[in-house]
């Protein structure tokens, strides 16, 4: 019997948690709270240019605490996604794919991650 | 060379897997030159950014880079979301309904950005 619901690709509920497995689900989903933020920058566009009380009730929310956090998400997954980014394609060359570096360069990422977000919030 | 060539049609948005693939990759690497220059020149303009935007994009040059990296930014996340899409999206039919509504809801997204871009550039010129 053909059945085309059954589960594909990563089975996220029953796979082991390893730092590896955690660094490539946390590029994808920061991958898609980046893609939801070009909503918001879209929309930031739009009210500069076209409508000027959409614009300050936009930056008001922005300059609010929510604003704030959603725009430290946004940070924070952005330089996240760029640095795991320039791993992914330093392993395309061909380079880092022992298991040693793999986890040396995940270290790294996650360091570097927080040093430039604290960086960009606190100084 | 035509095979080699045929890698690159439709900017990776055909079923080929290659072609997809090396299309995310052109994308990662224009961005990573794109967002150098424009962390660079934004922090010029980080103590009114709100006011300094509009005159900064009046500049062609960043008005065209600007542009571009809005571009890439959106065939980038797209061409990323259709691969989740394909990953955990299990019932092909709404697997396909999905991406349709990604790929209509990524051009809206580009087209008012480009717009509004456009729009600020031009106001006053």
């Amino acid at each position: 019997m053909k059945n085309n619901n059954r589960p594909i690709s990563p089975h996220l509920q029953i796979y082991k948690p390893q730092t590896t497995s955690i660094l490539s689900i946390s590029h994808r989903f920061t991958g898609i709270i980046l893609y939801l933020s070009t909503f918001l920058i879209s929309l930031w566009l739009f009210s500069s240019a076209f409508n000027n009380n959409l614009k300050i009730i936009l930056n008001n929310f922005l300059f609010s605490n929510l604003g704030k956090i959603i725009l430290f998400f946004i940070t924070f997954s952005f330089t996240y996604h760029f640095l795991n980014g320039l791993r992914h394609l330093i392993w395309d060359f061909g380079y880092g794919f022992n298991i040693k570096n793999v986890y040396l360069t995940g270290f790294i990422i996650i360091i570097l991650t927080i040093t430039i977000n604290i960086y960009i919030w606190f100084f | 060379m035509i095979n080699f060539l045929k890698k690159f049609y439709f900017f990776g948005f055909n079923k080929d897997g290659l072609n997809h693939w090396i299309w995310q990759r052109i994308s990662a690497f224009l961005m990573i030159f794109l967002f150098f220059w424009i962390i660079f020149s934004f922090q010029d303009l980080s103590i009114n950014f709100i006011t300094d935007f509009n005159t900064w994009i009046k500049n062609p040059i960043n008005l065209i880079l600007f542009m571009t990296l809005l571009i890439v930014i959106i065939h980038h996340s797209t061409l990323g979301m259709l691969n989740i899409f394909e990953d955990y999206i299990q019932s092909q039919k709404r697997k396909k309904i999905s991406s349709i509504l990604l790929k209509i809801t990524s051009f809206l997204i580009i087209f008012i950005s480009i717009f509004s871009v456009w729009h600020i550039y031009s106001e006053t010129i």
